[in-house]
C-alpha cells in the first residue's frame, strides 16, 4: 500500500545508507511530482526528495549502464486523477529529464493528440488536446474562466472587471515580457511544418493530401518553440491521422486503408491522408 | 384653508413602516455558527471542500466564523507573447458587490452617508464609480501573490500562466466603516491565503510546500489566536495584530508578514510572541489540511 | 522608468557579492546607507506645503499638501492621500498598493489633534504625490518626500474663537500669510513634529540592505517595508516582492530572525535619516523661499 503524500512532505533523503550496511549508499533521484529541497537539520542543509503534488509515492530501482556500488532509485508521485499512467517507461536514466517539466504540460518527445485547425502550403496549425498517458492538458475542456459564453471580444483578465488590464491584478512578473492570458479557453497551439509530416520525400509533401482541418492527429513534440506554438512532427509510422471525417468534416467517420488513404465506409469515398499505423 | 398651489392627499392617511430603523445593534448581526467553538489552542473550526468548480483546474471553499471564501485556480494555461521560461503568476481577489470591505471608508474612499443611523447601504465600488478592484482588494491580492509565489515550482511550466481568482462571499466584520479594527482585514487575508493554498494543491500544480497562515493579536499582553472580529467597542488601543504565513515543511520560512497595530511602542519580544502564535496556528491549519487531503485520496 | 532585465551572469555576480559578510554593493554603499538625494521644499504657490526629491539616477517625486476646512463630524479621516506614478494606470495593482501603504501609515501615525480648529471644524490635509520617474520601488522615495512636504506645510492662523460650542460660527483666518504656522508650531512641550516614514529593506542571504537600487532588487530573496515614527520603528511592517514586473527567480521565504533584525537596524539607523531630512529643511530655508 503506497503512502499518500501532500506537497512539501519529505519522502526520502537524496542519499541514504543501505539498510544493514554502513558503507553502501543508495541514491534517490526525483522523478515526476517531486523535487529536491534543501532541508535544514542540526545546522546543516540536507538534500531531501520532497513531494510537489498530492498523490501516492512510487519508488523503483533503475538500471544504470555502468554497474557501480551505488544503487539508484527513482521517486515518483502519482496523482489520483491520472488513472492511465504508465510510469514504467520513466524508470530509466532519463528520469531526471522527465521531471523538468510538469506532468500535464507537453514537453519534448511527448506523444500528443492534436486537432488540426488550419492548413497552409508550408505548415499545419493545430491545438494540443491531450498528452498521451497523462490526460487532457486543459482541465476545463476549453471553456475558460468565463464559461461557455466566453468569446474574443472580452478583454484579457476575463471581463470580470470592465477596466482591466493585466496590470490591475497582483502579478509579479512577465507583464513586461508581454505574457497575456487568452482567457477564452484556448488550448496550447502547435505547428507541424511540411517537412516534418513524413520521413520520406520530405520536400515533395503536399499538405492538402496529408491533413485537413478537423482531423485528430497523433504527433510528437520536437520543440517547445516560442511563446505561441509548440513544434510537432508526424514523421513516424505510428504518427499521423487517427480520426477524420470525410468531406471536410461534414461526412462520416473514415477508416485508414493504408498510410496514404482513408475510406468513408458508408459513401465509399476515399480521401488522401497521412495515417497513423494503429498496429505496433 | 385649502392651498390651491399644492396637491394635497386625502386627509385620513397612514404612513407605512418602510425605512424605519429596527434599531438593531451591532451585536445582533450574524456572526456565524462557529463563533463559540474553539479548541484548546484557540483555533476555530473551519469547513473546507475542494473540487467544487469543475471548470477550473483547482478550487476550494472555506467557511470559518462569519467568513466564506471561494478560490479557483486556472493553469497552467497558454499565454500570448514571447517565450518565457517560467510561468507567470497572478492573483485576483474580489469581494461580492454588496459586502462591506474591512476599513473601506478609509482605504476605498467610500463616503460616509451623513445623517443615516443604520449601516450605509450598498457600498463597494470605488467612490468614483469604477468597477475595477478596490484598494483593499488589491492589497489582499498582493499579499496572497507575494506569499504564494515562493511555493510554486514555476520553472516546470514554461510559456504558461497560473491564475488564481478569489471570491469573498461573506466577512464577519460588521462594522464596515470602522478604521479601528485591524483584525478584520488581517483575519480575512489569513483565511484567503489558507483557502488559496488548498485550491493550488487541488489543481495539481507542483508546489514546493503548502503555504499556511496564522493570525494573532496581542492586546494588553494577552495573546489571542485567530481573533474573531467582535463589533462595537473594539478598537486598536494597545493592540498589535499580525498575519504571518509559513512554509511549514521548509524550515518554517516566512513567506508573508503583515503587522499592524496601534501601540506607541513595542518590543522585539512581543513580535517574537506573535510570530510564535501565528506559527502555532499555521501548523494546526496544516495538520487539518493534510488530513483533509489524505481523506480525499482514500 | 527602465525595465531592468539582468542576464544570468549578472544575476549570479550580484547575488554572490550581496551575500558576502558584509555585503558588497555595486555602488559601494554600506548596508545601511541610503542613496544620495537632493531636495527642495515650498515651491508650489498653490499648496500649503510642497517638496521634491530627486535621486542621482533621475528618479523624482513631488508631493503637495493642501488644506481645507471641514466639519469634523462629516469626515472619517482628516488626511487623504493620492499617488500618481507615471507609466502606470491609477487602478493598477502597483499604484493601489502604494496608496494603501501611505494611507495606512499616515492614518495610524499622525498627530491629527493639531489639525483641529474648533470643536466642530478641522483642517483636512490632501496629500498628492506624483512620481515623475522611478527605478527602484518608490515607496521610500514617496514617504521621504511626504515627510519634507508635511514638515514645511504652513496652515493659516485662526483668528476667530476656538470655542464654538455655544455660538456656531465659521472659522476665520488671518489675511497675512506671514502669520501662517507650521504644523510643528502647534505642538507643545518641546515636542518636535516628525511625520512617519517608510524604509525599504532588501533581504538577501543573511543580509539586510537599506534602500536597494534597481539592480539589487532583481536578485533579492525578499523585501521588508518598515515604518518609523516618533524615533522608533512602528507598524505597519510587512514583507514585499520588490522586483515587480521582472523575472526574479531568487524569491523565497525569509527567516524570522531577519524580521527582528530589521526592526533593530531600523531603530539604529533611521534617527539619522530623520535628522538628515530636518537638516535639509533648515538649509533650504536659509536660501529663502521663492515667494
Amino acid at each position: 500500500m503506497s503512502k499518500i503524500v501532500v506537497p512539501g512532505q519529505y519522502i526520502v533523503p537524496a542519499y541514504k545508507l543501505k539498510p544493514n550496511s554502513d558503507k553502501q549508499i543508495e541514491r534517490y533521484v526525483p522523478g515526476k511530482g517531486t523535487i529536491i529541497s534543501q532541508i535544514e537539520a542540526e545546522g546543516k542543509q540536507i538534500p531531501v526528495v520532497v513531494a510537489t503534488i498530492l498523490g501516492k509515492v512510487l519508488i523503483k530501482e533503475i538500471e544504470k549502464e555502468e554497474k557501480d556500488d551505488v544503487k539508484t532509485f527513482v521517486v515518483v508521485v502519482v496523482p489520483k486523477s491520472n488513472s492511465y499512467i504508465d510510469y514504467e517507461a520513466e524508470f530509466n536514466s532519463k528520469a531526471l529529464e522527465a521531471a523538468s517539466i510538469s506532468i500535464n504540460l507537453p514537453k519534448e518527445n511527448d506523444i500528443v493528440l492534436v486537432k488540426i485547425t488550419k492548413i497552409t502550403q508550408k505548415q499545419v496549425n493545430c491545438e494540443i488536446l491531450s498528452v498521451e498517458g497523462f490526460g487532457n492538458v486543459l482541465a476545463d475542456g476549453g471553456v475558460g474562466a468565463n464559461g461557455e459564453t466566453a468569446h474574443a471580444s472580452l478583454p484579457s483578465g476575463g471581463g470580470s472587471q470592465n477596466l482591466s488590464s493585466h496590470q490591475t491584478i497582483a502579478s509579479s512578473q512577465s507583464t513586461a515580457l508581454g505574457a497575456q492570458t487568452d482567457d477564452i479557453g484556448e488550448n496550447f497551439k502547435g505547428i507541424i511544418r511540411s517537412q516534418d509530416i513524413r520521413s520520406t520525400d520530405r520536400d515533395k509533401v503536399k499538405v492538402i493530401e496529408s491533413y485537413k482541418p478537423g482531423d485528430i492527429v497523433r504527433a510528437m513534440i520536437i520543440s517547445l518553440g516560442d511563446g505561441s506554438n509548440y513544434y510537432l512532427s508526424t514523421a513516424r509510422n505510428d504518427l499521423g491521422v487517427i480520426f477524420a471525417k470525410s468531406e471536410n468534416g461534414s461526412g462520416n467517420l473514415m477508416y485508414p486503408v493504408d498510410w496514404q488513404n482513408m475510406i468513408d465506409v458508408q459513401s465509399g469515398l476515399v480521401e488522401k491522408r497521412k495515417c497513423a499505423n494503429p498496429f505496433a | 384653508m385649502s392651498d390651491r398651489r399644492r396637491l394635497i392627499g386625502p386627509l385620513n392617511t397612514i404612513i407605512p413602516n418602510i425605512g424605519i430603523s429596527s434599531n438593531a445593534t451591532e451585536a445582533d448581526v450574524f456572526k456565524g455558527p462557529s463563533s463559540a467553538t474553539r479548541n484548546e489552542d484557540g483555533l476555530r473550526q473551519f469547513f473546507l471542500k475542494t473540487g467544487i468548480i469543475e471548470n477550473a483546474n483547482g478550487s476550494a471553499y472555506l467557511e470559518v466564523g462569519g467568513n466564506i471564501i471561494q478560490v479557483s485556480v486556472f493553469g497552467p494555461r497558454p499565454i500570448r507573447g514571447s517565450f518565457v521560461d517560467r510561468a507567470s503568476f497572478s492573483v485576483e481577489c474580489k469581494f461580492l458587490p454588496y459586502i462591506s470591505q474591512p476599513n473601506e471608508q478609509l482605504y476605498n474612499n467610500t463616503t460616509v452617508n451623513a445623517g443615516s443611523t443604520a449601516n450605509t447601504g450598498p457600498t463597494n465600488a470605488n467612490a468614483n464609480g469604477r468597477t475595477g478592484l478596490t484598494n483593499i482588494e488589491q492589497k489582499i491580492s498582493s499579499y496572497i501573490e507575494t506569499a504564494l509565489l515562493p511555493s510554486i515550482v514555476l520553472e516546470k511550466y514554461p510559456k504558461s500562466t497560473i491564475d488564481i481568482f478569489v471570491t469573498i462571499l461573506s466577512t464577519e466584520s460588521s462594522n464596515s466603516g470602522s478604521t479601528k479594527v485591524d483584525a478584520a482585514l488581517l483575519g480575512i487575508s489569513n483565511w484567503v491565503l489558507n483557502c488559496s493554498s488548498v485550491a493550488l494543491v487541488d489543481s495539481g500544480i507542483e508546489l514546493k510546500d503548502v503555504v499556511t497562515s496564522g493570525v494573532a493579536t496581542l492586546k494588553n499582553d494577552k495573546l489571542l489566536l485567530d481573533p474573531e472580529v467582535i463589533s462595537s467597542g473594539e478598537d486598536n488601543e494597545n493592540t498589535l495584530t499580525c498575519v504571518v504565513s509559513f512554509m511549514n515543511l521548509r524550515n518554517d520560512e516566512i513567506v508573508g508578514f503583515w503587522m499592524e497595530g496601534d501601540q506607541s511602542k513595542f518590543e522585539e519580544s512581543q513580535v517574537e510572541q506573535l510570530i510564535d502564535g501565528c506559527n502555532n496556528m499555521s501548523r494546526q491549519v496544516r495538520a487539518n489540511i493534510n488530513s483533509y487531503f489524505t481523506s480525499t485520496l482514500e | 522608468m527602465s525595465k531592468m532585465i539582468l542576464s544570468p551572469a549578472e544575476r549570479s555576480y550580484l547575488y554572490d557579492s550581496l551575500t558576502q559578510a558584509p555585503p558588497i554593493r555595486p555602488d559601494s554603499r554600506t548596508d545601511h546607507q541610503f542613496r544620495p538625494l537632493e531636495a527642495k521644499t515650498s515651491f508650489l504657490p498653490g499648496s500649503n506645503g510642497s517638496a521634491r526629491i530627486r535621486l542621482m539616477d533621475g528618479s523624482e517625486c513631488i508631493v503637495s499638501v493642501k488644506s481645507k476646512v471641514v466639519l469634523s463630524a462629516l469626515e472619517s479621516s482628516l488626511i487623504e492621500c493620492d499617488i500618481d506614478v507615471s507609466g502606470f494606470r491609477d487602478d493598477s495593482n502597483f499604484v493601489s498598493n502604494l496608496k494603501f501603504y501611505l494611507t495606512n501609515l499616515l492614518q495610524h501615525n499622525f498627530p491629527t489633534q493639531y489639525l483641529k480648529l474648533t470643536s466642530r471644524y478641522a483642517f483636512k490635509l490632501f496629500i498628492d504625490c506624483i512620481v515623475i520617474s522611478h527605478s527602484s520601488y518608490p515607496l521610500s522615495l514617496i514617504s521621504l518626500t511626504t515627510y519634507l512636504a508635511l514638515k514645511t506645510t504652513r496652515l493659516p492662523l485662526l483668528v476667530s474663537d476656538v470655542n464654538d460650542e455655544e455660538v456656531a460660527e465659521q472659522p476665520t483666518f488671518s489675511d497675512d500669510w506671514d502669520n501662517a504656522k507650521y504644523i510643528g508650531d502647534f505642538m507643545k512641550d518641546g515636542e518636535v513634529f516628525q511625520p512617519p516614514i517608510f524604509i525599504t529593506l532588501g533581504v538577501i542571504g543573511p543580509n539586510l540592505i537599506f534602500d536597494p537600487s534597481t539592480e539589487e532588487e532583481q536578485v533579492l530573496e525578499n523585501g521588508l517595508i518598515v515604518s518609523f515614527y516618533g524615533n522608533k520603528v512602528i507598524t505597519p511592517i510587512s514583507n514585499i516582492n520588490l522586483a515587480t514586473n521582472s523575472n526574479n527567480s531568487n524569491f523565497k521565504g525569509l527567516n524570522r530572525s531577519l524580521i527582528t533584525k530589521a526592526m533593530a537596524l531600523g531603530n539604529k539607523y533611521c534617527p539619522a535619516v530623520v535628522k538628515a531630512l530636518d537638516t535639509l529643511i533648515e538649509q533650504d530655508d536659509e536660501e529663502g523661499t521663492i515667494f
